[in-house]
């Protein structure tokens, strides 16, 4: 009798398990094209032939293929200094600031540590109170940081929040147990720090890398701020003077005299865009693609407390 | 084993250590120098990027102009403070920065959460996977890039949106100029960009809670809607009144880069926000203290907020941040 229930129970869950299964499906292929398909678009628009992309009759596929578009960005120097410059930023800010946020994450993990919590305290304070903006500004400006490129380095390199996820990979428990190992065979702290500790924890390490180094690529307030010569421009800056501004207003576009040079002036810009807006994101793309586990870790790590 | 140096000190009467003695055995005997010296520089960058401009806080209180040190500035009092709350920028301030930020964190809020729990509830594997893959993705757009995509998808003569709406029958609408639209475009095209990277967080949560529970609700006969209530709601509520609480320690902190970029003249007057001024008043207009001034307001009445909401938090869910 009771099997009988049970049984029938199961029949009906499956049934239901197989709609729920299909919702959460169509759910899920929904999300997925809402966030793709813009890309996609984007894709398409940069190697499609301009006047379809404005008259906007790109849908699904690429009409009139042509490159003329990144032969163009290729040739644009401002854009190709801030790529460099981008590439610079990334990799030697994010070493940098990954190498400094691994050392002090290391005595913050320590629970016998005489300066952990003062330490800690002292780093929490600035996550909830800061000087503001001006008032960095003028200790920028002292230090006679402006217009130089340490200051993309520099300013802003350490994240508390970094620190914190990098001291609770530290503290968890297989790695609390070895240091205690490792203490009783009189092994030194540093020794202990860059022999054992540094070479089983590589995946914060590129954890960290890939942070401070995505959030450099993708920052532009700093360089806003602080730099005003373009020579040390990041990519992002460039971008933004091409992307981010509002369209020639139709009124301006009726007083110009040479219409049929500023609408090739503007075609050609069109299709630009989305050129620039490719060569700009790919490679963070690809760094995402391959190190897709390192950040779903970094932030779920992020999420435990303590 | 090398003979410890410390041994020998206790061997014998043992003296009550002295503070000196104490220092100089965890300092030196237990190498702790070494720790120290490894968060020294994060300390030092620390005291010069984050403490010296809360010692420059006092230029909001001060004439200051950068020519001249801070202490020679000559001290005004409130009077910044008074000119700002007397300003009629400071209602529209107000209620721009409240509004972003409340609609930002009610619409954003429940994506990541619902995100979550469809995949947590989603059998295929492999779906799951492409899933977080694909939505994941935006977040490693740059910002400048998103407000760029956002101008070419929006634009009144050649966005697809635009398009669109002219094969129905409805007048283009130029999404990035108007201020009525300015919120919608910037909550919807943050919920774009973030959800997947959100959802992250609350979907680790969910994958640790005990299948032992799903199948005891099965057995008990529950539906899945009643298992996703009884199970996966709980045992994300610790960390989504963590994240809430965090949110609304940040509520005059709406994010001033996004908002900046995504300023035309035209939508100012609902575009302009706390952040937004501080930046235009101090960097643009050069005027350093009446700048420092409202930044310090909005700071203060941020950490008010998130005292009051810890406290409350406290008492009702036994969870707080500190």
């Amino acid at each position: 009798m009771s099997k009988m229930t049970f049984s029938g129970r199961k029949i009906k869950s499956s049934r239901e398990d197989i709609i729920f299964e299909v919702i959460t499906n169509i759910l899920l292929v929904v999300a997925c094209l809402i966030v793709l398909y813009p890309l996609y678009f984007i894709i398409i628009a940069s190697i499609s032939n301009p006047d379809y992309v404005i008259a906007g009759k790109l849908s699904l596929y690429p009409i009139d293929v042509t490159f003329s578009g990144y032969r163009k960005i290729f040739k644009f120097k401002n854009l190709m200094n801030g790529y460099k410059n981008s590439f610079f930023y990334a990799i030697v800010g994010g070493a940098l600031s990954a190498t400094l946020t691994l050392f002090a994450a290391y005595p913050l993990s320590k629970h016998d540590f005489s300066g952990r919590k003062p330490f800690t305290i002292f780093l929490l304070i600035t996550m909830f109170f800061q000087g503001g903006m001006i008032p960095l500004y003028i200790v920028v400006n002292k230090l006679g940081l402006r217009n130089t490129p340490y200051v993309l380095l520099i300013v802003n390199g350490i994240q508390v929040w970094n620190l914190l996820v990098t001291r609770s990979y530290f503290k968890t428990n297989h790695i609390e147990s070895l240091s205690e190992a490792a203490e009783i065979d009189g092994c030194s702290h540093f020794g202990y720090f860059f022999k054992i500790l540094l070479p089983i924890s590589k995946p914060i390490i590129i954890t960290m890398l890939l942070f401070y180094a995505v959030w450099q690529w993708n920052d532009f307030f700093r360089a806003m701020i602080y730099l005003d010569k373009p020579d040390f421009q990041p990519l992002q800056i460039v971008l933004k003077e091409l992307l981010a501004t509002a369209q020639v207003s139709s009124a301006i576009y009726d007083l110009m005299e040479d219409q049929e040079a500023l609408t090739e002036m503007l075609r050609a810009a069109e299709q630009m865009k989305y050129g620039v807006i490719v060569i700009a994101t790919l490679p963070m793309m690809v760094v995402y693609l391959i190190m897709q586990e390192y950040f779903v870790q970094g932030i779920t790590m992020g999420s435990i407390k303590g | 084993m090398q003979p410890n140096k410390s041994a020998t000190v206790i061997n014998g009467i043992k003296p009550k250590p002295t503070l000196a003695h104490r220092i100089k055995h965890r300092f030196i005997t237990r190498g702790e120098w070494q720790l120290y010296l490894l968060i020294l520089p994060v300390v030092i960058y620390f005291i010069i990027f984050h403490y010296a401009p809360m010692y420059g806080i006092q230029i909001a209180f001060r004439n200051y102009s950068i020519t001249k040190p801070i202490m020679e500035a000559k001290w005004v009092g409130l009077n910044y403070f008074e000119r700002f709350l007397k300003s009629p920028m400071f209602p529209q301030l107000f209620k721009n920065t409240i509004i972003l930020s409340f609609y930002d964190l009610f619409i954003g809020f429940p994506f990541p959460i619902i995100f979550a729990v469809i995949l947590n509830q989603t059998q295929s594997k492999r779906i799951v996977k492409f899933s977080q893959t694909v939505t994941f993705a935006p977040y490693f757009i740059s910002m400048v890039v998103l407000v760029g995509m956002l101008h070419l998808f929006l634009s009144p003569t050649s966005g697809m949106v635009n398009k669109l709406l002219e094969s129905v029958g409805i007048d283009p609408i130029y999404f990035m100029a108007e201020a009525k639209w300015f919120r919608h475009v910037y909550v919807f095209s943050h919920v774009w960009q973030r959800t997947g990277y959100q959802a992250i967080i609350y979907f680790a949560a969910l994958t640790s809670v005990d299948p032992g529970l799903y199948e005891a609700a099965t057995i008990d006969g529950a539906t899945r809607l009643e298992k996703i209530w009884y199970i996966d709601l709980p045992s994300i509520t610790p960390t989504l009144v963590t994240m809430l609480l965090l949110s609304v320690g940040k509520v005059l902190n709406v994010d001033t880069q996004r908002t900046l970029l995504m300023q035309s003249p035209t939508n100012l007057v609902t575009s302009e926000i706390f952040g937004t001024y501080v930046y235009k008043v101090g960097l643009i207009n050069a005027q350093f203290s009446y700048s420092t001034a409202i930044d310090l307001f909005k700071t203060v009445i941020n950490l008010t907020l998130l005292i009051i909401v810890n406290q409350i938090s406290k008492k009702l869910t036994e969870e707080s941040l500190w």
